[in-house]
């Protein structure tokens, strides 16, 4: 087991991609924390230049979203590191040769899944931490007084963060794994969270199926997206298709359970089926 | 490539004696959807020789040798010194296999390709370095093999075979891509590493090339076994150079040519193939005793066609063991 991590380990680090989907995500969340930091509170009368229209200092909310700015774009890019984990392996043939070196299937499966949860956590926690230095180094003027690193909702959304990003890294080692075809595995991680759930959403929120709007809430990328929410009250006066009620531990593990029992999936697969 | 074969097979391992059973295959089967790949193979590898692992293209042999290894699924039980592949505990220490050649990532460099598949066992980057030398890719152990010829392809794989100093080497069309210098390195190689006391089964598809680098040859056709024998009495059996001979007479011309020292076989076709007499002869005798002959022709069967002819059909020729088979 340790030499299938050792071979882990190497296979991540000697492949170009990891390194530039890493950096990108790194730098990407730096951007987006910057563009938070400026426009924290702002009203939108405030950023068209409206005349009168005074800058609202950003709250303790504001400042949680720049610690979690990874959630945007990061947890994509870490994705596609995990859709590579397998799909590389398929699509080079790559697969022959390590389960040569390898042939305890279960060996591979538990150092691919400890390499990628490990890569992207430590990815996500820099991209957290640059987040982190941004708003410090950015704050000053930007953010009401009391506003601080120590409140507790904050520290829980750096957290969740860092759980969303490894939680979308491993989706995408699921689909590599199951569909073996790196193409299909990464539309499925794009379409699903950015067009397919809030499509769903979307036709839950007509008339017709409000009675069934709170069913959006499980959509698991949706769900998934709570770890990062920092309000956890829930505000009847909002439709239930436009809320979540799910609470960031819910939210969370509904994820979680649909890329655990994802998986489970590819891995059984993946011991029945030919190399 | 190094031409200096000496000192590959590592020193100061103990090796068993030569002919051991290292390799034993035993009713190996597969289907895809219906179709039947591998059916029922059994045979043995032993030490000390290159066995050729021979049949055309689409005979079974990839998959035969996939399922040895573990990685596809199918019947059967293959054992390395009596245990199977997925339970030895350093694997590529003890059987170096290359399957598929350009299994390698494009833009990895060879050399970290290398350290990838050395890393589970252990296999120190000193070893990584010796192999890329032994194969001729140490020039390019920092390029990705994106731009390698089918031939370097082939040496990378080899490679990582080579990698744990294996007692076994188990070769998937090592040949494919390489140029003539590079083949008859190829078959140096495999001799020397065979002459030191190890096992090494190497497939092909082209008998020629296996004539002259295997010791023992196992055909297969349509996944089936159809030889299992030495090179030399395959050569020997598939061909000889003989006289095909029809006569309604065929008992009594029979009777006459074995009584002069040839050797007549009965053709399924109803014709008889004769070995060890020129055709004159045959045709001297056979007119001196009043035998009426239909025919009278001469066929030197190349190798190639030999090898054609014993792997086509498989399914009415299950096996043809030494001495009952039809050679013409």
């Amino acid at each position: 087991m340790r030499g299938a991590l050792a071979q882990e380990w190497l296979r991540l680090r000697t492949l170009r991609s990891t390194w530039w989907l890493s950096g990108s995500a790194v730098v990407l969340t730096v951007l987006l924390a910057v563009t938070f930091v400026l426009t924290a509170g702002q009203t939108s009368a405030a950023r068209a230049g409206t005349p009168g229209a005074g800058a609202v200092l950003g709250d303790q909310q504001s400042f949680a979203a720049v610690i979690a700015s990874v959630s945007q774009l990061g947890t994509l890019l870490m994705g596609l590191v995990g859709v590579f984990a397998f799909g590389h392996e398929y699509r080079h043939g790559t697969i022959l040769p390590t389960l040569t070196s390898v042939p305890r299937r279960s060996h591979l499966a538990a150092a691919k899944l400890i390499g990628v949860t490990g890569w992207s956590a430590a990815v996500g926690a820099v991209c957290v931490a640059a987040s982190a230095v941004v708003a410090l180094l950015l704050r000053s003027d930007r953010f009401a007084p009391g506003v601080r690193f120590s409140d507790a909702a904050t520290a829980r959304v750096a957290v969740g963060a860092v759980l969303l990003v490894v939680l979308f890294a491993l989706s995408g080692l699921a689909l590599g794994w199951l569909l073996r075809s790196i193409p299909a595995a990464v539309s499925l991680l794009f379409v699903l969270p950015i067009a397919v759930e809030p499509l769903l959403r979307a036709i839950l929120s007509i008339k017709a199926l409000h009675a069934f709007a709170a069913l959006g809430h499980y959509l698991p990328f949706t769900a998934g997206g709570q770890l990062v929410a920092y309000s956890t009250r829930v505000d009847p006066s909002v439709p239930a298709a436009f809320r979540n009620d799910l609470t960031p531990l819910a939210g969370g593990l509904t994820l979680a359970g649909v890329v655990a029992v994802l998986l489970a999936l590819a891995f059984g697969l993946f011991q029945r089926r030919d190399a | 490539m190094t031409g200096d074969n000496a000192h590959i097979p590592g020193a100061g391992r103990p090796v068993r004696p030569a002919g051991s059973t290292v390799i034993e295959v035993a009713g190996l089967a597969k289907s895809f959807g219906g179709k039947v790949a591998v059916d029922d193979l059994s045979f043995q590898v032993h030490s000390g020789q290159v066995t050729g692992f021979l049949g055309p293209n689409g005979a079974g042999k990839s998959t035969a040798l996939r399922l040895m290894l573990g990685l596809d699924q199918g019947a059967g039980r293959t054992t390395f010194d009596g245990r199977p592949y997925r339970e030895l505990a350093e694997p590529a220490r003890e059987v170096g296999a290359m399957l598929e050649s350009g299994a390698f990532h494009p833009t990895r460099t060879a050399r970290n390709h290398l350290r990838m598949m050395a890393a589970p066992c252990g296999i120190p980057d000193r070893r990584v370095d010796e192999v890329l030398d032994v194969v001729g890719l140490s020039s390019v152990a920092r390029k990705g093999p994106r731009s390698f010829s089918l031939g370097m392809s082939q040496r990378l794989g080899l490679a990582v075979a080579l990698l744990g100093d294996p007692q076994v080497l188990i070769l998937d069309e090592p040949a494919n891509g390489l140029d003539p210098q590079g083949i008859s390195w190829l078959r140096g190689f495999l001799q020397s590493y065979a002459a030191a006391g190890r096992t090494v089964l190497v497939s092909s598809h082209q008998l020629a090339e296996m004539a002259q680098m295997a010791d023992h040859l196992v055909v297969i056709g349509r996944g089936r076994l159809i030889a299992d024998m030495t090179t030399e009495e395959f050569e020997s059996h598939w061909s000889p150079k003989s006289v095909s001979v029809r006569s309604p007479q065929a008992d009594r011309l029979t009777g006459l040519l074995t009584g002069h020292g040839a050797t007549v076989t009965s053709e399924p076709d109803g014709s008889l193939s004769v070995t060890g007499m020129a055709q004159a002869r045959i045709g001297d005798l056979a007119g001196d005793a009043g035998i009426r002959l239909h025919e009278l022709s001469t066929r030197v069967a190349a190798l190639e066609e030999a090898f054609l002819e014993a792997t086509a059909d498989v399914q009415e020729h299950p096996l043809v063991a030494v001495g009952d088979g039809n050679p013409r």
